[in-house]
């Protein structure tokens, strides 16, 4: 473009308006009132905004002593925008209320070019010289003189130019029909400074937002880029966004991997605004379409959308929106909502390169997203990865230290073999009245016991899969009295045993609850004296089969009883140890259940419960699997 | 000592004593001393002619120079020779001899050859489970072989 020094237009112009050589009063006021003009015409360019700009023009062009116009309106239009927006108003005179809110009004007037071609305003776009018409053919400004004290009978349109083209229209009203040419002229050249101002401040204005926004997204790419922290990077995206659009605040929302919703995950609010903050989820619905849609969007004003309630906000509410992708992936949408004050003096609408700011924020951001995304799930799997190590640690720890003392107990088993068969056959040489007697048999006894406790100690660590089959508990009991009957009555313990008829038979490992009815009765005798009792008891309790084990003697302290089933636990009568925490085990498999109390003389009480219900579904389903269970069932059953 | 097919009697348990001469010989292997010495006194006692050794080799050197016991009551787990493999000679040489795995570990159950064995005893504290097995199975035999007679 090549850069043209300014028509000496001015000058020329100005010439024939000055008296030259007149003395007399008129000429010097008049001479006074054309320096004024040049003086303020120039004071126009030491505008800093474009409000103060228009404020200073139109001062000029009202005051009474100068101009004198009754009413003065600047209309501007956007580079690349098909518009002319009301700018600003002024009118000669006091300002009253009436008055003070036309301006507001003003500068909410939007008219489309393509809709107002015919409107004398829309055409001055294109005339090169100032327009002058009878106010009534111009129906746009028939509310606005409707206000003014005086409306205007003419009315002078003149278009304001920048360096190369218009950005806006002047319009001026004058109560009197008669025109002064010389002042004409003026308006033309006060036009052409004010558009050529208008035209620097954008020009200004469009660079220090090019270098305060490039500034600020080099920071932000910096800071965007070495964040780990998810909500810091959204949170910056916000704040750079409102920086780089111009806007009063900025949203990002996100998808959760998990659902297909938004989610507001970062906002950065530039200027306060109750109302926006009560529309943020309406707003949201406005970037769950851009999401949908998977392209930007922009709305020139969201208040023209009946559904978001807007109506009310004080000016136009422009909404830029961009989906978040990464790799074609939309993680989410960033959008800029309302221009921020400074910003929309200048421009009330986001513009397109405002959108392609967010859009290069947005794909960073996206970027960042997607990284610390991959980040997070990557540190997941890794934590997920070390516990199943972890785990899988422990169980071969388990399954070895099972190994190891399942080897350690087979181990055992040939010198306790020795101990105990020697010990036996000692006792057996014995006359029934040696004093040795009773010793040799304690070694046999301590022998055998002692191989229990190792096998107890497999059964915890290795427990084998059970081996079912229908029994009855009272032939159990009877074997398991069995075998112990001899100790008891060593011991001076009385027995009492109680068995209801009535109870089916049940699907079990007879073994193990064998084991487990024995290291009950092991645990009972170990807690008894001479002369205490120990009683055996079944009976049917609805659908369940109640056996209970007791023994009189002292009652056991709370926290013994509650300890007894834990492995290990210490506190436990003699031998409970581990027995006890197998035999809740084996119960447990059953699906039933084992309890202990004392009540009364009975010192302790088990109560093992084992449901007859469960049982027979069970027994059906293995009947099911093979005939043979049903028919080895059925000669069990039999030979009870 | 080498009389065959004979009906053992516990010594203890009532089953009667049978003569000298009529005694089942059990080759016993244990390679461990004080078992051995234990199990050899208790099948005596219960009636039966013992021929001990501690070792595989040992054994089917028994074997190999003309013993044809009633019964082995094999050790498994031991140095060289394992009862196992023992048990897998003797039945293919000597089918008409009972076997009777005798083992502190139940895995080896798992073990083919264990299978055609004529029982499988967990060594234990507890009193006569060997004796009480060895009679069940040299019961079982001489039944079986009266019915084919």
């Amino acid at each position: 473009m090549t850069r043209r020094q300014p028509e000496p237009y001015g000058e020329k112009h100005l010439q024939p308006a000055m008296p030259v050589g007149s003395e007399d009063t008129k000429e010097l006021a008049e001479r006074d009132r054309a320096l004024s003009i040049q003086r303020m015409t120039l004071a126009m360019h030491e505008a800093l905004d474009s409000d103060e700009l228009s404020r200073r023009a139109l001062d000029l062009l009202t005051d009474p002593d100068l101009f004198g116009y009754t009413v003065g309106l600047i209309f501007v239009k956007e580079a690349g925008c098909a518009e002319l927006r009301g700018e600003a108003v002024g009118v000669s005179g006091p300002e009253g209320s009436e008055l003070r809110a036309l301006r507001q009004r003003f500068g909410e007037i939007r008219i489309p070019l393509e809709l107002g071609a015919e409107y004398p305003l829309v055409k001055t776009l294109r005339a090169k010289r100032p327009v002058i018409i009878p106010a009534e053919e111009e129906p746009l400004f028939q509310d606005v003189f409707g206000a003014l004290p005086v409306p205007p009978e003419h009315l002078i349109l003149t278009r304001l130019t920048g360096r190369s083209e218009a950005n806006g229209v002047l319009v001026l009203g004058c109560a009197e029909a008669g025109h002064d040419p010389a002042d004409l002229a003026r308006v033309e050249l006060l036009a052409r400074h004010l558009g050529l101002a208008r035209g620097r401040l954008l020009v200004q204005a469009a660079y220090t937002d090019q270098q305060s926004g490039l500034a600020a997204f080099q920071d932000a790419t910096e800071t965007i880029l070495s964040s780990t922290n998810l909500a810091d990077v959204l949170l910056l995206t916000a704040r750079v966004s409102t920086q780089l659009a111009g806007a009063s605040r900025a949203m990002v929302w996100t998808y959760e991997e998990s659902s297909r919703e938004l989610t507001l995950a970062g906002q950065y609010v530039a200027e306060p605004s109750e109302v926006l903050d009560g529309a943020i989820s309406r707003l949201q619905n406005l970037a769950q379409n851009c999401a949908r849609q998977g392209g930007g969007i922009s709305y020139p004003d969201v208040r023209e959308a009946e559904e978001m309630n807007l109506a009310s906000f004080p000016h136009p509410l422009p909404m830029v929106a961009i989906p978040l992708t990464a790799f074609g992936e939309i993680l989410g949408v960033l959008a800029a909502v309302d221009r921020e004050s400074s910003a929309r003096s200048l421009r009330p609408t986001f513009a397109q390169s405002d959108e392609d700011m967010l859009r290069l924020i947005g794909s960073l951001a996206a970027l960042t997203i997607k990284t610390v995304r991959l980040q997070e799930s990557r540190r997941d799997v890794e934590k997920h990865l070390a516990e199943n190590q972890r785990a899988l640690v422990e169980t071969e720890r388990m399954a070895s230290l099972g190994e190891l003392s399942a080897k350690l107990v087979q181990d055992l088993r040939n010198p306790l073999s020795a101990i105990a068969g020697f010990a036996r056959r000692i006792e057996r040489s014995l006359p029934k009245d040696h004093a040795s007697k009773e010793d040799a048999s304690i070694v046999c006894r301590e022998a055998q016991r002692l191989e229990e406790v190792l096998a107890q100690q497999i059964q915890v660590a290795r427990p084998r899969p059970p081996r079912l089959a229908m029994r009855q508990i009272t032939q159990i009991l009877h074997q398991s009295v069995t075998l112990l009957r001899e100790e008891m009555m060593s011991r001076g313990v009385f027995l009492e045993e109680t068995y209801a008829p009535q109870v089916p038979d049940l699907l079990l490992d007879g073994d193990r609850v064998q084991q487990v009815v024995l290291n009950i009765l092991r645990s009972c005798i170990d807690s008894v004296s001479d002369g205490d009792t120990i009683r055996i008891e079944t009976l049917r309790e609805g659908d369940r089969v109640l056996l209970e084990i007791a023994n009189t003697g002292d009652q056991l302290p709370g926290e013994i009883l509650s300890q007894l089933f834990v492995p290990f636990a210490t506190s436990g009568p003699a031998g409970a140890g581990l027995g006890l925490a197998v035999a809740q085990q084996v119960i447990r498999e059953h699906g039933g259940e084992i309890s202990v109390r004392s009540e009364g003389e009975w010192g302790t009480i088990y109560t093992i419960s084992l449901p007859i219900q469960a049982n027979q579904e069970r027994r059906r389903g293995a009947d099911r699997r093979t005939g043979k269970d049903r028919r080895r069932s059925g000669r069990g059953r039999n030979a009870a | 000592m080498n009389v065959n097919h004979a009906r053992a009697a516990h010594a203890d348990g009532g089953w009667g004593d049978v003569p000298e001469t009529n005694r089942a010989v059990v080759l016993l292997l244990e390679d461990d001393e004080s078992l051995r010495e234990l199990y050899t006194v208790e099948l005596e006692e219960a009636g039966y002619a013992v021929e001990a050794t501690g070792s595989g080799e040992e054994t089917l050197e028994r074997l190999g120079g003309g013993l044809k016991p009633d019964a082995l009551v094999l050790d498994i787990k031991l140095e060289g020779i394992d009862g196992i493999e023992v048990a897998r000679r003797a039945l293919t040489h000597h089918p008409e001899t009972a076997i009777i795995l005798h083992s502190a570990y139940e895995m080896y159950k798992r073990d083919f050859a264990a299978w055609c064995a004529d029982a499988y005893v967990v060594k234990s504290t507890r009193q006569g489970a060997l004796t009480r097995t060895l009679a069940e199975v040299l019961g079982r035999r001489a039944a079986g072989e009266e019915k084919a007679g």
